[in-house]
């Protein structure tokens, strides 16, 4: 019988699908290295093999492979609710940015979370890093902590800390809005009121998840100057020069932002200062919208240009139809990229886990070309995971679309057993995929050069290829771990086949 | 086919549940460890779990003249591998390439149906009746 850590460690390990450090786990399970060093140690002797593999700088990496091999079915603990030190730590950062310029007794922002004075030390350092990249400071004295620097970056920085919290991982508006416990429900109809306002403005919709985005900023807004804890704006002269351009190139944007920003003022009987128009169009200009506006500027010839550099990276025909669309996709989507890019906006890949884990090869492929288009000066900044999750699905979708067929057959011992419903369970999931029937290990190894056109096996028994096949193992129950194993290496050839 | 129902309160593991099961097939000792032999061989390459709460141990064999499904229900639960919850298990033992297992296998595909076989107020009638079997055919002893 396993301990309880060793079966919160096999858990956190099968979900992440990466390697992670002892500390990592550690502070996750609460208990130290040392202990979560033992259970590993227990857990491969339970195993009769190291199913969890170590390295030295990356940590422990569960085999999953192996694990299913000797575990067979594995069924899934339940999802342990445990705050991971990332989580601890954004928390404490929306609390001290939203209080700026107020200083705040650290004693009472950590309350709650019931961990150590050296634990509180080493997160303020961190904490004090992470604001350093929104050139702001984390000043101390005695008790109390301030944040310190410019409302402009204040507010970017509440607003990429929000994306990253828990709040963001919703999928409408409404959802949100549950999610902070302090918003009114005068303040979400108000809020939403803009949204619908802007839409209208534009005659467009604003898709997930510029939508929050949009929601959050004015949220931000909101609750800012109503507590009344703003810092000065920077001088105007300044603010004037950077965005005058900003104005004349976009005056449809322009406008709506103007007249959201005063309804805000109305709304919360205080004087909004101009700058904040600017700041509310850059995030106008920065979302993907669901219809596209005609413009023809730099930035279109930029995009146009990057996309057909990632559909050339990917060797895929130009001429094929579903190629066009794809390029299409790709160009509404990297302009307001571009913006967001400019503009120091982060949009949130609530899906970034899954789709990194679900088209690995793709999003690899994808992120290798961006660094080169970085180093070629196709784009002039570097761009984060999300956003090459982001153009990954664009990809995935082209590929889920274009035809590549495999031929498959499913094994168990007896042919008749496990095999049997796997392969009904694998036919409602994967339509698609060519399966030409069930097969005993022993029919497939005396008759093996019958079977060696397959692409695939997918066993729930090990078994050596005979051929150039590749084996899947998987579980009679074919659960969730199962299909995205099935459907990874689907995806990962479709890619391969590009190459 | 011959198959029955079998309730059983007095199983503490996974290993008495298959050692029971073998023993009351009306079969030669020889022959029951042999079925025996073969289901702990089918283990050892992999799980038989096919629901949260049900395994299928099963095997394919000449030595017996007609194929036999066993479905076990369990009061109280026992560990299979790392799932601690198995209650219903369906035991077949199966004569080569015998229609009968592979139409009632295909029925296990079917969710309601692996529910149904979980059910502790399942009759053997009941049993007939979710794998499309006529009342009157053969028990398995």
């Amino acid at each position: 019988m396993m301990s309880k850590n060793s079966s919160k460690i096999i858990s956190i390990l099968v979900k992440s699908g990466r390697f992670m450090t002892s500390q990592e786990l550690a502070q996750i399970i609460g208990v130290s290295s040392k202990t979560i060093y033992r259970a590993v140690n227990e857990i491969n002797q339970t195993y009769e093999f190291p199913i969890i593999k170590s390295e030295r700088g990356k940590g422990y990496l569960l085999n999953y492979e192996k694990y299913l091999e000797l575990n067979g079915g594995f069924h899934e603990k339940p999802h342990l609710m445990i705050q991971s030190p990332l989580e601890r730590r954004n928390e404490v950062i929306i609390k001290l940015l939203f209080s700026a310029p107020l200083s705040v007794n650290i004693k009472n922002v950590y309350a709650s979370y019931y961990v150590s004075a050296e634990l509180i030390r080493q997160d303020l350092l961190t904490i004090g890093e992470l604001l350093k990249k929104y050139s702001l400071k984390l000043a101390h004295q005695g008790n109390y902590v301030v944040i310190k620097g410019e409302e402009e970056n204040i507010r970017k920085a509440i607003n990429n800390a929000l994306i990253q919290s828990k709040a963001m991982n919703t999928e409408s508006i409404s959802d949100l809005a549950n999610e902070f416990e302090d918003l009114s429900s005068y303040d979400n109809q108000f809020l939403t009121t803009q949204i619908e306002w802007i839409q209208k403005s534009l005659h467009t919709t604003v898709p997930y998840p510029y939508n929050v985005n949009i929601f959050s900023h004015l949220y931000i807004l909101i609750k800012r100057f109503r507590r009344g804890k703003t810092v000065q704006y920077k001088d105007k002269i300044n603010i004037g020069s950077k965005y005058h351009h900003l104005k004349e190139n976009n005056s449809i944007f322009w406008k709506v932002s103007n007249d959201v920003i005063h309804n805000t003022a109305d709304y919360v009987h205080r004087e909004i200062p101009s700058a904040e128009i600017y700041y509310l169009l850059e995030y106008l200009i920065s979302m993907r919208y669901n219809h596209d506006f005609a413009i023809d500027d730099k930035i279109s010839s930029d995009s146009k240009r990057l996309a057909n550099y990632y559909i050339e990276g990917f060797n895929l025909d130009m001429n094929n139809p579903k190629t066009q669309a794809l390029k299409s996709d790709l160009i509404s989507h990297i302009r307001p990229m571009y913006n967001r890019l400019n503009n120091h906006i982060i949009i949130a890949n609530k899906l970034l886990d899954d789709i990194k884990s679900e088209y690995r090869e793709t999003f690899i492929r994808l992120k290798t070309l961006s660094l080169k288009a970085y180093s070629n000066k196709y784009l002039p900044w570097k761009i984060s995971d999300d956003e090459i999750g982001f153009l990954t699905l664009y990809f995935a979708k082209y590929f889920e679309e274009t035809n590549f067929t495999k031929k498959a057959i499913v094994m168990c011992a007896s042919g008749i057993g496990t095999s049997k419903l796997l392969y009904a369970k694998i036919h409602r999931n994967f339509p698609d995929l060519d399966l030409i029937g069930t097969i005993s290990k022993n029919e497939y190894e005396k008759n093996s050069t019958q079977y060696a056109d397959l692409d695939l096996i997918i066993s729930t028994i090990p078994v050596l290829p005979q051929n150039n096949e590749q084996v899947i193992l998987s579980s009679a129950m074919f659960n969730a771990q199962d299909k995205n194993r099935l459907s990874r290496y689907l995806n990962e050839n479709k890619v391969s086949e590009t190459k | 086919m011959k198959i029955k129902l079998v309730k059983l309160n007095n199983i503490s593991n996974y290993e008495q549940w298959l050692q029971q099961t073998v023993s009351n097939l009306d079969l030669s000792s020889g022959l029951r460890t042999n079925l025996l032999n073969l289901l702990h061989e089918r283990d050892a390459l992999g799980s038989v779990q096919i629901s949260e709460h049900v395994i299928m141990p099963h095997i394919v064999t000449h030595e017996i003249a007609e194929s036999i499904v066993i479905v076990s229900q369990l009061i109280k639960p026992v560990s299979y591998f790392t799932s601690n919850g198995i209650n219903t298990a369906i035991y077949i033992f199966s004569y080569p390439d015998d229609s009968s297992i592979i139409s009632l296998v295909n029925c296990l595909v079917d969710e309601k149906i692996i529910s149904s076989l979980q059910d502790p107020t399942l009759s053997s009638k009941e049993l007939k009746k979710l794998f499309n079997l006529s009342v009157g055919e053969k028990d398995a002893f």
